[in-house]
């Protein structure tokens, strides 16, 4: 055991926790040594059955084997390897014949203004408690179960992950100002659920991808770093380059998101979604591609937009026009002129529920994203009728199950998260009553 | 790091030797770092007071293992630390008991001293081969994609992708007979 002057006094560890710290830290400098051989094929048996007992001890070490053998997972964390900074030597100089000197009294001076964020929110939390519980605690007690009963189902609202280029995931509220700096020198602001890019003249390396993600009941916006604005339904997810250095801004997209594309006609924007690229100069309009939807569509509200499929072989496309919406199907692109319809398609991202002529199944579905609920159907229902309908999208869900209720066609039972669509048996669906099954 | 280097300069306070374990150890330090916080400035920061305190105690290590394992873990401290105080500012993913935290901090250490390896293995590539490997694997292009960017034919990315991955072996292998690994 090598001596050691324990230089720890700041932290709580004890001296020995420390030591064998070390000590565990060495043995997995000795695994780092065999994961490479490994790589390089030249791992002996012996060694081998060394590196297997450490994989084998429980799932966490199978799943980092799994990623460090992963050729992709390696190549896209060496970005930080690519990060140039030749100033570090002299900055660490500098601190050393400073600290020569003078002890330094923080470790981190950039962790004090979250601590008196911290202080503050725990004051606010404490002041709040005290005035509610103070001042009138049966009241506000019996207002909170009055106000559990007829809330209802509400949506989350502005809440959304964001993955950097090296998988780190931050978690991101609306409410929330905070900074982050990616690897390449990008600074990237959240604040009141928007996550804004900033491109910084001494930017390290190429850019890396980020991927802003949006669970079921929120939305959020991005602004991207030529100044493009996405806005993210709830259930997607968008992929894209801190900045945008090649002759193509691409980004890449899953779920529904309508787009302000900043004109750059020099660098033609491409929204991937599955096979299907949309190309556009500069424009505004919106895509939905859903997964467990069997078509995605492109609606546009502005400008020119190219649609046309991403499979080698044979490149079919369509070219629309303001007002009109590409329907992209399994085996053909379909074009609808439907000016007010394309209208309806963004209003979700002005705080609107509007649905035009639409199928239950499609109203439902759109609904089980925004407020987060599952959805059953009793069997004797018709999934495909449609509905006109219009409400602000930050009631509870009851006002917009209400709306369809009012058309006597079907009911709600809600339990829990769960939504049931049932019959409306007090004026039956005639086509179901002559069929017999009512029940 | 090359074989003029010699640990007792380092012992006796020769700053070009103190440098030389800077200039080896700082990117994987900072990926290290980079694990638990997400900000990159702070992250460099705890390297470079890690390096401060190494400077500090040269006198009590006998050799490299010892220098790198004392600097991962005062980083992994100072992280930890500094977590505290902005746990309301950052949601992490994962919530950090003291068991699993050992458990993930060695997980930490063994993925960046690997990295460090293959990254020092895919430099020797040639420029081309880069190029090819980078679109393709950071960047998740088709191989028609990566063929339009560089403005190669489909056919000679398959071929440096095979390449790259083929040298990636052979340039490891050089790699791990040099003395200090």
């Amino acid at each position: 055991m090598k001596k050691f002057l324990i230089p720890f006094t700041r932290f709580p560890f004890s001296v020995v926790s420390i030591i064998k710290l070390m000590e565990r830290a060495k043995l997995h400098f000795d695994l780092a040594r065999l994961v490479a051989r490994f790589l390089n094929g030249e791992l002996t048996h012996e060694e081998y059955d060394k590196l297997k007992a450490w994989i084998e001890v429980n799932d966490k070490h199978r799943e980092l084997w799994n990623r460090l053998t992963n050729q992709e997972y390696l190549e896209s964390n060496l970005e930080f390897w690519r990060r140039r900074d030749d100033n570090q030597w002299q900055n660490l100089l500098k601190r050393i014949r400073k600290g020569e000197r003078e002890k330094r009294r923080f470790v981190l001076r950039n962790a004090w203004p979250y601590a008196a964020i911290l202080t503050a929110l725990l004051l606010i939390g404490v002041v709040t408690k005290y005035f509610i519980n103070g001042n009138n605690s049966n009241k506000a007690n019996t207002l909170a179960l009055a106000a559990k009963k007829n809330a209802g189902i509400l949506p989350e609202g502005g809440v959304a992950q964001l993955i950097l280029g090296d998988g780190r995931v931050v978690n991101l509220k609306g409410s929330h100002g905070q900074t982050i700096i990616e690897k390449d020198g990008t600074k990237v602001q959240n604040e009141k659920s928007v996550l804004k890019y900033f491109v910084v003249p001494d930017k390290q390396g190429s850019a890396v991808f980020n991927t802003l993600k949006v669970p079921r009941g929120g939305e959020y916006k991005v602004t991207l770093a030529d100044g493009t604005n996405v806005w993210l339904n709830a259930a997607t997810s968008l992929k894209y380059p801190t900045r945008f250095d090649g002759k193509e801004r691409i980004v890449f997209l899953s779920g529904e998101a309508y787009f302000e594309v900043k004109h750059d006609a020099a660098h033609p924007f491409k929204v991937m979604i599955g096979n299907t690229v949309v190309r556009v100069l500069g424009t505004k309009f919106n895509v939905s591609a859903y997964k467990d939807d069997t078509k995605e569509m492109v609606s546009l509200i502005e400008g020119s937009v190219e649609v046309s499929r991403r499979k080698e072989g044979h490149k079919e496309g369509v070219v629309l026009k303001p007002g009109y919406s590409a329907i992209i199907g399994e085996n053909e692109i379909a074009v609808n002129n439907d000016n007010e319809n394309v209208k309806t398609t963004v209003a979700w991202k002005d705080s609107m529920f509007v649905f035009k002529n639409e199928t239950l199944e499609s109203i439902m579905k759109r609904l089980s994203r925004w407020y987060d609920v599952g959805i059953v159907y009793d069997d004797n229902v018709d999934k495909y009728i449609h509905f006109t309908g219009k409400v602000q999208k930050y009631e509870s869900i009851d006002d917009v199950l209400h709306l369809i209720e009012m058309t006597n066609k079907v009911t709600f039972d809600i339990t829990g998260r769960e939504i049931r669509v049932k019959l409306n048996k007090t004026v039956p669906n005639e086509k179901w009553v002559t069929n017999g099954e009512e029940e | 790091m090359n074989q003029n280097f010699c640990f007792e300069d380092f012992r006796s306070g020769n700053e070009d030797a103190f440098r030389m374990i800077y200039e080896e150890y700082r990117t994987r330090l900072f990926y290290f770092a980079s694990k638990y916080i997400p900000e990159l400035e702070v992250a460099e920061d705890t390297v470079q007071e890690a390096f401060v305190k190494v400077w500090q105690k040269r006198c009590n290590f006998n050799d490299l293992d010892a220098v790198k394992a004392f600097l991962y873990i005062s980083i992994k401290n100072q992280c930890f630390n500094f977590r505290k105080h902005s746990k309301v500012v950052h949601l992490y993913s994962n919530s950090h008991k003291e068991e699993i935290a050992e458990e993930e901090i060695m997980n930490h250490i063994l993925e960046s001293e690997v990295l460090d390896r293959v990254f020092k293995a895919l430099e020797k590539l040639p420029r081309g081969c880069r190029d090819v490997m980078h679109l393709s694997y950071f960047e998740e292009l088709k191989n028609k994609e990566v063929a339009d960017i560089l403005k190669i034919s489909v056919n000679t990315v398959k071929t440096q992708k095979r390449r790259g991955l083929s040298l990636l072996k052979v340039v490891l292998k050089s790699f791990s007979f040099l003395g200090l690994f």
